[in-house]
């Protein structure tokens, strides 16, 4: 198993130009990917992911590595930047998905199983409440830890862990009960 | 309302397990179904978003690149610069009024020490601020000690014993004026010295040293002591004429002079009428002695010896007046002035003491005003805090509420 996120582990470094790089080229997918699902139209979610990482950089030089890590600094922009966005347009986040936002399903063949799975999973997770669905957006694309969640969130660490624990059991309830019926 | 209660120390060690032990799995460190679940969901709902546009990627990248190679703030869009604009005007009632508050602060210093400063340097004073001529210019603030001493009527009974008949030595010379040969001038000076309050007796004592020491003494003097404020003293000396100039020279010795004031008045006719009269008086007299020497009858004797009581009474009275006038030209009124003060010290030139007194005394004008600064800025900092708080939370609040529309 490959261990998806390593910026936070370079914490101790100042934060240069090379880190900055190193960040962008690393979270730069994922941050696209959390606006996108969370606002359901491409163009917000480059707007967003422009202007987070825009900020951080414009930010960089008071980045306090006792306040948390530089990617938990970016998708904490990236999140308030996309509910501004989500605030201003009065989108509903991701209510109906946009056929934009979805990934190109695999074609037919031996992977229809993994189609029905991830429809399933797409349609639970449009069934969550928003507040679970962002909680759930932001742990898998930002792949934060507890305390950085509850840092981006704003709340406490076990508040966010209790939270993030619901949101993931209705996710699954609701990817199995939606596989039953297909 | 709805009221979210605090976790329990249990609750909280639960939460913080489930947490943990979602980041193991997540991160591959623990195995089994459940592990292997949520990974798999992980990757689901990562692939549920399309892929990142390669073309946006590297526009991205390349402004990234611009950004480091100006060094500065990046370009920022016309979005970005409107969200700014915003965000500085939602901030106004916070930050904005307590930086403003600090601002208007340490404008009110500024302007109070530019404002102290040429007060102070004014209060010094040049010399001879004023005239100390009489002694009527001087300021009579409400007195704390003072002490008095007066030996005027005794002026009559001082100089010569009996009045000379020859004029007088025409006083003085150098800074007094000089009498023209053959006349009699009356002299007068006003003398204002300056020195610290605390120094006023001292130089007060001096000055009746300097007095009693020329030959002269001291007709009234009137010192005046305050602990807290100026102090003064005014002493009236009479000194030999010919001594003035010298007495005025010693007096500068003692204490800075701030002003010299010097009068004269020429006394010739009165001393010659005066004279003529005595020797009038004294013709008569002869010629009364030569009357009563050759008469013969004693109604003529009797009558030439009253004349020559009045007579003799005349004489007294005119030798009284010319002494007088004599005395008036040989003796001069010296009037002298003391000032101790803030400024009493004026001319003295910088000295070290004068130095640490005057840093010590804009410290404690620099400390008031900052006091005073500090008492309406705490406030000021107090409610800008509280507004900038209020502020976030308001704005959080409606970020927020973007998830529940």
């Amino acid at each position: 198993m490959i261990r998806l996120r390593s910026f936070s582990d370079t914490r101790s470094e100042p934060f240069d130009e090379a880190s900055f790089d190193a960040l962008f080229r690393e979270c730069v997918a994922d941050v696209h990917g959390y606006a996108l699902s969370l606002l359901g139209e491409r163009a917000a979610a480059e707007d967003v992911t422009a202007v987070a990482f825009e900020r951080l950089f414009r930010g960089r030089g008071r980045l306090d590595a006792r306040r948390g890590t530089p990617r938990a600094l970016l998708f904490t922009i990236a999140r308030n930047a996309a509910l501004d966005e989500l605030r201003r347009r009065r989108r509903q986040p991701l209510a109906t998905p946009a056929a934009e936002s979805l990934a190109a399903m695999p074609g037919e063949g031996g992977e229809a199983e993994e189609v029905e799975r991830r429809e399933s999973v797409r349609q639970a997770l449009a069934a969550l409440p928003a507040r679970d669905r962002e909680i759930v957006l932001l742990k898998f694309h930002g792949q934060l830890t507890g305390a950085e969640l509850a840092q981006a969130l704003g709340i406490s660490e076990s508040n966010a862990g209790t939270r993030l624990h619901r949101a993931l059991s209705r996710l699954r309830e609701g990817s199995l009960a939606a596989e039953e019926v297909a | 309302m709805k009221v979210v209660r605090f976790p329990t120390p249990a609750e909280r060690s639960a939460s913080e397990n489930q947490s943990a032990a979602i980041d193991a799995a997540l991160n591959g460190e623990t195995a089994g179904v459940e592990a292997d679940a949520l990974r798999e969901l992980r990757a689901d709902v990562r692939s549920l978003a399309a892929p990142l546009d390669a073309d946006f990627e590297r526009e991205l990248q390349s402004r990234l690149a611009e950004w480091g190679a100006r060094r500065g703030r990046p370009r920022r869009s016309l979005n970005a610069r409107r969200a700014g604009l915003r965000r500085r005007l939602v901030s106004l009632p916070g930050r904005s009024l307590a930086l403003g508050g600090a601002g208007a602060s340490v404008a009110m210093i500024m302007l109070l020490l530019v404002t102290i400063g040429p007060l102070r340097s004014g209060h010094g004073g040049g010399p001879a601020a004023f005239s100390a001529s009489g002694g009527s210019a001087l300021p009579r603030p409400a007195q704390q000690h003072t002490s008095r001493s007066s030996s005027g009527g005794a002026a009559s009974s001082e100089g010569p014993a009996r009045a000379d008949l020859e004029p007088p030595p025409a006083a003085a010379s150098g800074a007094v004026s000089a009498a023209a040969p053959g006349r009699l001038q009356q002299l007068g000076a006003s003398v204002a010295l300056a020195t610290s309050p605390s120094g006023v007796q001292q130089v007060a004592d001096s000055v009746a040293r300097v007095g009693v020491g020329d030959g002269g003494y001291v007709r009234s003097s009137h010192v005046q002591v305050r602990s807290n404020g100026p102090s003064e003293a005014l002493l009236t000396l009479s000194i030999p004429s010919a001594k003035l100039s010298s007495a005025i020279a010693a007096l500068g010795r003692i204490a800075s002079v701030r002003s010299i004031d010097q009068e004269s008045q020429d006394i010739t006719s009165s001393f010659d009428s005066a004279r003529r009269q005595l020797a009038d008086a004294e013709a008569v007299r002869r010629a009364l002695l030569k009357a009563l020497a050759a008469a013969t009858t004693q109604g003529q004797i009797d009558s030439l010896r009253e004349q020559l009581n009045g007579n003799r009474a005349s004489i007294s009275r005119d030798r009284a007046a010319l002494h007088a006038v004599s005395r008036r030209a040989a003796t001069s009124q010296l009037e002298v002035t003391i000032t101790g003060g803030a400024g009493g010290e004026a001319h003295e030139g910088l000295t070290l003491h004068r130095g640490l007194h005057d840093a010590g005394r804009v410290l404690a004008v620099a400390g008031a005003v900052l006091l005073i600064a500090l008492a309406a800025l705490v406030p000021l900092a107090v409610v800008g805090a509280a507004l900038d708080a209020l502020r976030r939370a308001w704005r959080r609040r409606r970020r927020e509420a973007a998830l529940d529309s």
